[in-house]
């Protein structure tokens, strides 16, 4: 649980770099697993696809983003469990969604 | 609280795209019920079939959200009877973008949940464009 935010503790961004690895690319299912992870944290979850930025804790938001095999995305989280976020993201992306190929 | 959803469509339409957000999202986090209606239905059984449902959803009277299908064919006009009840909001057109939105959020009251059907409706629905996704 966060408490810091009601002490109104500032929080660097945190911005990361990442590759989709899976061959179906962030589809429909993959979106839905990066939404459903993301949406356990307090903190502010966007994903960027160059200019385009959307919430990473929307289905339809992060569908946008077409992102295919090598596609590279930035996660930019903001708040107080961004750390762990982050990297909880970057393994589900790094582990395939779990999909297993 | 927990806002039934109410599908009042052509034939399959509802029930396939239940099916097919369901695995999308990966469970059915809201109580659904779906209306088939087909060439030869009588639009009054229809209704008191719909209000059926709808009673059995609205168990806690937190609101039910019908989606519908085509604007002005039968499902729709059946389904736009039922926004005179109480606790009931009606959304045509709907389409799997439409509710796998609305499946992603079912924590929001019902007008909240009927506005995030209208965006996640239209918000899917564009040209697209080769190479670049968009």
């Amino acid at each position: 649980m966060c408490f810091n935010a009601a002490a109104k503790m500032e929080y660097d961004v945190i911005c990361k770099q990442v590759t989709i690895i899976n061959k179906l690319g962030l589809h429909a299912r993959a979106a839905a697993k990066f939404v459903k992870s993301a949406s356990a944290f307090e903190c502010n979850i966007d994903l960027m696809r160059g200019n385009q930025r959307v919430n990473g804790k929307s289905i339809m938001g992060v569908m946008m983003l077409a992102a295919s095999r090598g596609t590279t995305l930035q996660i930019i989280a903001d708040g107080c469990d961004e750390a762990t976020a982050v990297g909880v993201l970057e393994e589900l992306i790094n582990n395939k969604f779990g999909e297993g190929e | 609280m927990t806002i039934g959803l109410l599908l009042i469509t052509h034939d399959a339409v509802g029930a396939t795209l239940v099916e097919t957000a369901t695995a999308v999202v990966g469970s059915r986090p809201l109580p659904t019920e779906v209306v088939a209606v087909h060439a030869d239905s009588d639009p009054d059984e229809l209704f008191a079939e719909a209000r059926r449902r709808i009673a059995a959803l609205n168990g806690q009277d937190e609101g039910v959200l019908v989606l519908t299908d085509l604007y002005g064919s039968t499902p729709s006009n059946v389904a736009c009877r039922l926004a005179d009840e109480m606790h009931v909001m009606v959304v045509a057109g709907v389409n799997l973008p439409m509710l796998v939105r609305v499946m992603n959020y079912p924590g929001l009251s019902l007008e909240q949940l009927a506005s995030k059907a209208v965006s996640g409706g239209s918000d899917g629905v564009f040209q697209c464009r080769s190479e670049d996704g968009i």
